[in-house]
């Protein structure tokens, strides 16, 4: 069953419709879980082995996987319930939301009398034009995607983001949302424990689910989060403020930021690059190193590339790419991460790259034990199913 | 807040070679997540009923229903066989032959 959300937004539907949303969200877990494991032993045991004796090549990448895979009957189940499952989380939420809009104003009225006590805020530039790759996909499979779905001025889309992420993510991102947050930011202070950021940026922040993990781990920083939604952005405020937590929530384009040089001791994003077309990737880490300070972290939470996994697993992860609306995703993962942050203009022997357990789900002395050696990338990376494990990479100023 | 859309904008893909195949799966799943809903509030009802001494633990599986009731409920099964499976026991023309019907000279 998913756990309410710990905030004070979150907004309950009926019995029926909380049953329901139990049943999406344990619908994908067994999708992403049970059918992904039948899914790949009937690749290695069947599919693959066919194609050898049939004389035909080897699948070399994820490409040539997805070409053999499409006319097997298991990937046409896998991939139409899990399609199914997609537009169920939204939709079950879409309808609790409308049904619950005076319920959710209420909320959002209180939430917004708190304000005098929260040391965060909330900037919109409404002169802000959207980019096309928010304005022209509804992403995930999202009606009304990051921006458009309440109107400029509500902040419905956040409401459907975060209360659908809580379906879509069957309880593996943690109570709050925010264990790739909490993962990464526990892994720099673990790992760099002389690192003190004092002023802390997230890129393309959405509901600030991740940019509070950053407040709550660095409590004496200054945490930013920016997005080019406003729903998201007005969301994103009044979740933080609700927890209590200080984050200064900016409307801004990540591809051309409002700060000086040399302003930031950390510049994050976590599953932010891959939504966006190569030309923005590359703007976007050329911008952080402009405002990023000497000494300062860039640091990118993301899918793995594909040159790192195995033809299997590119072709599982970039099944988002082909059929959840996410089209910049794999050519995000057929780039060399490396080259891009020397390109952005990071020195090579400053360069970072890891992969981490989550945080949330073991107690700290686990952690700082689970990462004193290095993960190497294999199956579970970056794959929501149990024993996830997150990818991160950057680079130092 | 305004009203959310429930449609995602743009082409649905579909995996299977009929395209109403990937239909008729949104349809299936759709029931199953109204049949636990159900099946949930029978869970919930119960409770209900038995934290107020009105059921006891068993009550429900021990019971024998009456004559009537079970054949009350055979008959709405049978009904619900002919409703479901309707579409199996039809007489099916493609739309090629409906209109070869409707263009037949008299």
């Amino acid at each position: 069953m998913p756990q309410p959300l710990l905030h004070d937004l979150y907004v309950r539907g009926t019995r029926r419709q909380t049953a329901q949303q139990d049943f999406v969200s344990s619908l994908r877990a067994y999708v992403l879980n049970d059918m992904a494991n039948t899914m790949k032993s009937r690749f290695e045991n069947k599919i693959e082995p066919g194609l050898r004796k049939s004389g035909k090549d080897a699948p070399q990448n994820g490409v040539d996987v997805h070409r053999a895979m499409k006319p097997d009957n298991y990937f046409k189940f896998y991939s139409s319930m899990r399609y199914c499952a997609q537009e169920m989380v939204w939709r079950t939420i879409g309808r609790v939301l409308n049904e619950n809009s005076t319920d959710f104003d209420a909320k959002l009225s209180a939430v917004a009398d708190e304000e005098d006590t929260a040391a965060g805020s909330l900037t919109l530039d409404h002169s802000l034009e959207l980019p096309k790759n928010v304005s022209a996909i509804d992403v995930h499979l999202a009606p009304g995607g990051y921006h458009t779905a309440a109107g400029a001025d509500g902040c419905g889309a956040g409401a459907l983001y975060d209360q659908g992420l809580n379906i879509f993510s069957f309880g593996m991102m943690g109570a709050n949302l925010d264990d790739i947050g909490h993962s990464m930011a526990n892994y720099i202070r673990v790992k760099f424990p002389d690192f003190k950021p004092a002023d802390i940026l997230d890129l393309g922040c959405t509901i600030g689910h991740n940019t509070c993990a950053w407040a709550q781990v660095y409590p004496d920083a200054d945490v930013t989060g920016i997005d080019v939604a406003a729903p998201c952005l007005r969301y994103a405020h009044a979740r933080a403020v609700s927890q209590g937590t200080p984050v200064h929530f900016r409307q801004m384009n990540a591809t051309s930021l409002d700060f000086a040089d040399n302003s930031f001791d950390v510049v994050f994003s976590s599953m932010f690059l891959h939504e966006l077309p190569l030309k923005d990737i590359k703007a976007c880490l050329a911008e952080a190193y402009r405002v990023l300070k000497p000494g300062g972290l860039m640091l990118h939470m993301e899918l793995p590339p594909n040159d790192e996994m195995e033809p299997y697993d590119s072709f599982y992860l970039d099944w988002d790419a082909y059929y959840n609306n996410e089209p910049f995703y794999k050519k995000f993962r057929d780039q060399n991460v490396s080259d891009l942050c020397t390109e952005a203009g990071f020195s090579t022997d400053r360069l970072l790259s890891f992969i981490t357990p989550q945080y949330t789900y073991m107690s700290d002395a686990d952690y700082v034990s689970a990462v004193s050696e290095e993960q190497a990338f294999d199956e579970t990376t970056g794959r929501l199913a149990e024993g996830v494990q997150w990818f991160g990479f950057g680079a130092w100023k | 807040m305004p009203d959310l859309g429930l449609d995602t904008k743009g082409r649905r893909p579909h995996f299977f070679d009929d395209p109403a195949t990937d239909a008729m799966m949104a349809a299936m799943l759709q029931l199953m997540a109204e049949n636990f809903a159900l099946k949930e509030r029978l869970f919930a009802l119960e409770h209900v009923l038995e934290n107020a001494g009105h059921l006891k633990p068993g009550d429900v599986e021990s019971v024998d229903l009456p004559e009537a009731l079970r054949a009350q409920l055979s008959a709405e099964q049978q009904a619900f066989f002919e409703d479901a499976f309707r579409a199996l026991n039809a007489d099916h023309q493609s739309p090629d032959a409906r209109q070869q019907e409707i263009d037949k000279d008299d």
